[in-house]
């Protein structure tokens, strides 16, 4: 674990969340910390530490309500230092960040969103359980190059199949759909299934991803 | 890994004076003392293949496998011993004899493969309603007990010969949501405890979703095989 992650993880599991957002921040300011190995190697694995995805509910729902609640400020603190280190880029593709119907954890969504962000795309996120009459408009009011779904609840991999399916009908092959999440790190073969064209899972995979469309 | 269930390469066409094919090249393995879901909406096919799998229906083409052992040159005695010795049906409505006791009718699968009552299958039956938090209400005429009651009694059912498989149909799908989560509960305790493969068809997300693995089945294919 890294050490701010068991730095942080005392300040996390009292839910006290002045201290938790003071101490990223801090690191923050002093330039001390990349935003993706804060979301990377502190915010995920302490988030994953009291809410296993893999496992049976162990703690409170409220309790890993209000520890979600932590992180997500956490990462709308972040957005600052997110723009300052984004490269200037003249025509950003634009990427659309979601997740399919019924799936509410948002987290690694948004955190996939400022990982394109970082890495110079024109990243929007649209929110947790994005149904179809939500996400068709926005595709045909913003036309993206990169769809994003992201999904952690396997059971969702339905949904979001569903949601492929219906982006295939409107858009055909003209945009990328990526696929990302606990759900797809656990059923890695499940990409042509989906039907999505690439898996993505972690900063440096995006990185690749830019590097490749001449953006870094 | 041991398969408890392999169903390789199963079609099924229902005759009529238009032949409707319902399944359509389905290869499915269950492993031992796995906890799967079966989703699908309905007319998708799920509740053919489960009754293809627990040897109720036959398969119009490929082959079913139970416990490593191919049913499609058994006959229909075979089939019946092999039934009611490896597999343990829980449908969505309990099907109990309402004249008989909550015992009685767990006893029932026995009774008909061996006739023999023994203390030994006594003290299993009450065992297996012990464990389904049925003690107290084991001698009550089963019409006189509450939805989930007669369906954890259909469960106990179900249990009384050992089997290695339960197939479920629906199995909460007639209960209210605090009963569907008890249930659910006791179907994971079986599986932990007796070491049970379980193969459940049902459209409830909150019980699907706490499965092991989904295979989700569209037009009677296979659409999605997804793990936790």
């Amino acid at each position: 674990m890294h050490p701010l992650a068991k730095e942080f993880l005392v300040p996390f599991t009292q839910d006290n969340k002045a201290v938790c957002v003071r101490l990223v921040l801090d690191r923050l300011e002093k330039a001390e910390l990349e935003i993706h190995t804060l979301y990377e190697q502190v915010l995920a694995p302490v988030l994953n530490s009291i809410a296993p995805s893999d496992q049976e509910q162990t703690s409170s729902i409220w309790q890993e309500h209000v520890r979600t609640g932590i992180i997500e400020t956490i990462i709308a603190c972040c957005y600052p230092y997110i723009l300052k280190k984004s490269p200037k880029v003249e025509i950003a593709p634009t990427v659309l960040v979601f997740c399919p119907a019924e799936e509410y954890h948002q987290v690694g969504a948004r955190m996939a969103c400022d990982f394109f962000t970082l890495c110079g795309y024109h990243a929007v996120f649209i929110g947790a359980n994005t149904p179809a009459t939500e996400f068709l408009p926005a595709i045909k009011s913003l036309t993206p190059q990169y769809i994003v779904i992201s999904i952690s609840n396997y059971y969702n991999l339905v949904a979001a199949k569903r949601a492929i399916d219906q982006i295939r009908t409107v858009a055909g092959d003209t945009i990328t759909i990526i696929v990302g999440g606990h759900a797809v790190s656990r059923n890695g073969d499940i990409r042509k299934n989906l039907g999505a064209d690439l898996i993505l899972q972690t900063y440096a995979d995006v990185h690749a991803l830019a590097k490749g469309d001449g953006l870094l | 890994m041991v398969n408890a269930l392999e169903l390789k390469h199963v079609d099924k066409v229902y005759d009529g004076p238009v032949p409707t094919q319902v399944l359509f090249d389905i290869n499915l393995a269950f492993a031992e003392n796995s906890f799967n879901a079966i989703i699908g909406s309905s007319g998708s096919g799920k509740s053919t293949l489960l009754n293809i799998m627990g040897t109720l229906d036959r398969a119009t083409k490929g082959e079913v496998w139970v416990n490593s052992q191919s049913t499609a040159k058994l006959s229909r005695d075979g089939l019946a011993e092999l039934r009611n010795q490896t597999i343990g049906f829980v449908f969505q409505f309990h099907f109990l004899l309402p004249e008989f006791t909550a015992l009685e009718n767990v006893l029932l699968p026995h009774r008909i493969g061996t006739s023999i009552i023994s203390k030994e299958i006594v003290d299993r039956a009450h065992d297996i309603m012990e464990l389904m938090g049925l003690s107290k209400v084991k001698n009550n005429p089963s019409a006189r007990m509450s939805g989930g009651q007669q369906q954890r009694t259909a469960i106990a059912r179900a249990l009384i010969n050992q089997p290695s498989i339960i197939l479920a149909d629906e199995p909460t799908g007639n209960l209210d949501s605090e009963t569907t989560e008890t249930t659910y509960e006791l179907l994971r305790k079986i599986h932990q405890e007796l070491n049970t493969t379980f193969i459940i068809i049902t459209h409830d997300r909150r019980v699907a979703e706490k499965a092991d693995r989904i295979v989700e089945i569209r037009d009677g294919k296979i659409a999605l095989d997804m793990y936790r």
